[in-house]
């Protein structure tokens, strides 16, 4: 959830708030220039934007090719696993930098080869500055929807019982037969209910399963009564009942922006002059005059004498409204071209917060602790497994691995056959070598090895262990085990789900000291293995061999060497 | 307007009777069940007159009510304010109404007609 409130909600909310202003915007405009208003469509456009990602509507955006090279692993969270720990203070070095990595990397078989992602150099994670917050916003969105939509639903259930209550049954033949015209006029298959009462003023129309028109109690049966009845029937025909709910949901979704407010009462709008040009469109003349003044009975005295009105005085609205039904449009050219341009406005606007809302999403999404996990069959990785289970020191040339955070599955070796000069380290996790997130000397100071949880966590070389535990200042490690390997050298393996030595014990290098697990500040099982040289963290990979491919042809050797 | 039990109680009492009441008569029907005493009655009636809802005059040293509208026309009143107060919150978000006329007075509204009037057909 927190993932998809920052990364994808709230850019969905600024696209779409963008969207909703420029409607509100060139609403003047469009009245000026071709006398004419946002139809529902196009407001309902605009709602579509607060909730369908801009780079599917929006194919050519550029910050969508990013997304595209972005790894799956960062696009689709389900299988990597990072944590944003942060360690003890180690002041920066640069970790060497091979020259061979750049060879190494065109010698990669096509399918492993990827760019580096830039973001990935990003210092400082949100995450690290306020976790506090980045952690209780989502939660209050939720809570926030959730009131919002109980709000919602039991004041229109209240609403709809009372009314239902105070009403009877319309009997009068003169308003059935008025109510049969309309309904055939509009080729609404099912006759909606016609029920009257006193506590409204208005005609109104209601539900979506089973529609139903309340009259106010005293309307004459009539031209007003069956404009009225016209009116609604049209509603009900273009199915507004059904958006209006849908936007009320989606406002719902976006209860803290004003803007997605705004938009409803402009979906209010836009729904009632449709409806009144859908009606003028079929009168001439008199009856159009006839019609207005039906609207007029109907705005009456209201039900509250309130103004609540965002837009205009409901005076300046019914006045448009009658304008609209009475007075002809202006010249075709002139509307196309105010509508044009404010749809093009609109566009360009909304695309180009789109660009920008994909970029924030996507740097966000790089600081935010990654998805659990879920199984590394997903995507195009594939683990790693030696049979044996064990790793196999490779030969001396130590690569820097400048793949990106997607699982870099093929063993980077220079060489193949064994070196026989004592390698003293051994590969911590047996058997993995996914790396879901490689050591940046700016941001994540260690590597992220994936493993199922329970698997074995092996000393990387022989030392004494001086920390097996949880530190209390630094939570994010979770269960965690330092050994100090002498000369300045240490090595600390986090978030275990079970440490199997304690502080003081004497290991040696490839002996079990702990169990992978996802204890701290991670969402996923994997080690996270920091290496620290004279006082300084540097790339674990740029002194421990990844162990081999399984399918090469030499055995593994043995992990236990002596430093 | 909402009004508590123990005024609708006297409401009805009032709406029973059918003729202008005393609050002597309010006491004697309710007071006993109550636990009212005279004050109290009192002050019941002058906040119902307050609302709206009883017409008072004084009659020598004593005051009579009477109900200045009927009990269909209260609770036609009480369901529209009601109804009125869900949809300006968000239920007009939810039906559709034909034509909203909060906020327009009667002089707007007829300064609206009037001018409708003036229009040429076209």
């Amino acid at each position: 959830m927190m993932r998809f409130f920052w990364t994808i909600l709230l850019p969905l909310s600024a696209i779409g708030a963008c969207a909703a202003l420029l409607l509100w915007l060139t609403r003047p405009l469009l009245h000026r220039m071709g006398r004419m208003q946002w139809p529902a469509g196009a407001v309902l456009a605009a709602f579509c934007l607060f909730v369908v990602p801009a780079y599917l509507l929006f194919p050519g955006l550029p910050g969508q090719d990013v997304l595209a090279d972005v790894p799956s692993s960062v696009q689709d969270p389900s299988n990597s696993a990072a944590d944003l720990a942060l360690a003890p203070s180690f002041s920066a070095q640069a970790s060497p930098f091979s020259a061979a990595a750049g060879d190494l990397l065109e010698n990669l078989p096509a399918d492993t080869a990827k760019k580096q992602h830039p973001a990935l150099a990003e210092p400082g994670s949100l995450m690290m500055k306020h976790p506090f917050f980045v952690q209780i916003l989502p939660i209050l969105w939720a809570a926030g929807m959730v009131a919002a939509l109980c709000c919602s639903a039991i004041s229109y259930l209240r609403f709809a019982g009372r009314l239902r209550r105070s009403s009877r049954a319309v009997t009068d033949a003169a308003a059935l037969a008025g109510l049969r015209a309309a309904q055939e006029k509009n080729g609404i298959k099912r006759m909606p209910g016609l029920r009257s009462t006193e506590a409204i003023t208005s005609p109104l129309a209601m539900g979506i399963l089973h529609p139903c028109i309340y009259l106010p109690a005293g309307i004459p049966a009539g031209d007003s009564l069956n404009y009225a009845l016209r009116h609604e029937c049209v509603h009900l025909r273009k199915r507004h009942l059904f958006w209006k709910m849908a936007a009320q949901g989606i406002c719902a979704m976006h209860w803290f922006n004003p803007a997605v407010w705004l938009l409803g009462g402009l979906l209010n709008e836009a729904c009632e002059f449709d409806c009144d040009r859908a009606v003028a469109a079929a009168l001439e003349g008199r009856q159009r005059k006839d019609y207005c003044t039906a609207l007029l009975d109907a705005a009456g005295r209201g039900w509250a004498p309130r103004c609540v009105s965002a837009f205009a005085c409901p005076t300046a609205v019914l006045r448009k409204r009658i304008e609209a039904v009475l007075v002809p449009k202006p010249r075709l050219c002139r509307r196309v071209a105010a509508g044009v341009l404010c749809a093009a406005l609109v566009l360009c606007a909304a695309g180009m917060t789109a660009c920008a809302a994909e970029q924030a999403a996507e740097s966000v999404a790089l600081q935010l602790p990654q998805e659990p996990f879920a199984d590394s069959a997903a995507s195009s990785s594939k683990p790693v497994q030696s049979d044996a289970g064990q790793t196999d020191p490779l030969s001396s040339a130590p690569e820097e691995e400048r793949a990106p955070i997607d699982e870099d599955t093929q063993p980077l070796q220079t060489g193949g056959a064994p070196d026989e000069t004592a390698v003293e380290w051994v590969w911590p996790v047996p058997g993995m070598v996914l790396i879901a997130t490689n050591y940046s000397e700016t941001g994540h100071r260690g590597v992220d090895i994936v493993a199922p949880r329970s698997d074995r966590i092996l000393a990387v070389k022989s030392g004494t262990v001086t920390m097996a535990g949880v530190d209390p200042d630094h939570w994010q490690y979770g269960s965690m085990v330092q050994i100090d390997h002498g000369n300045g050298c240490e090595s600390l393996y986090a978030h275990c789900s079970e440490l199997l030595v304690e502080v003081g014990d004497r290991v040696e290098a490839g002996q079990e000291i702990a169990r992978v697990g996802s204890t701290g500040a991670s969402t996923g099982n994997h080690c996270h293995l920091e290496l620290t040289e004279n006082g300084a963290r540097i790339d674990p990979l740029s002194l421990i061999p990844l162990p081999s491919d399984p399918s090469s042809s030499e055995d593994p050797a043995q992990t236990e060497r002596g430093s | 307007m909402k009004l508590s039990a123990a005024e609708y109680e006297i409401m009805e009492c009032v709406w029973e009777m059918g003729r202008p009441v005393f609050s002597a008569d309010i006491l004697q029907m309710l007071g006993a069940q109550r636990g009212w005493k005279a004050p109290t009655v009192l002050t019941f009636l002058s906040r119902l007159v307050e609302k709206g809802l009883l017409k008072t005059e004084k009659h020598g040293k004593t005051r009579c009510y009477t109900a200045a509208m009927t009990r269909e026309a209260y609770k036609n009143k009480e369901t529209r304010e009601f109804l009125a107060r869900l949809y300006n919150g968000s239920v007009q978000n939810m039906v559709v109404c034909m034509a909203n006329g909060d906020g327009i007075s009667e002089e707007e509204l007829s300064g609206l007609r009037a001018w409708l009037e003036e229009r040429e057909e076209e």
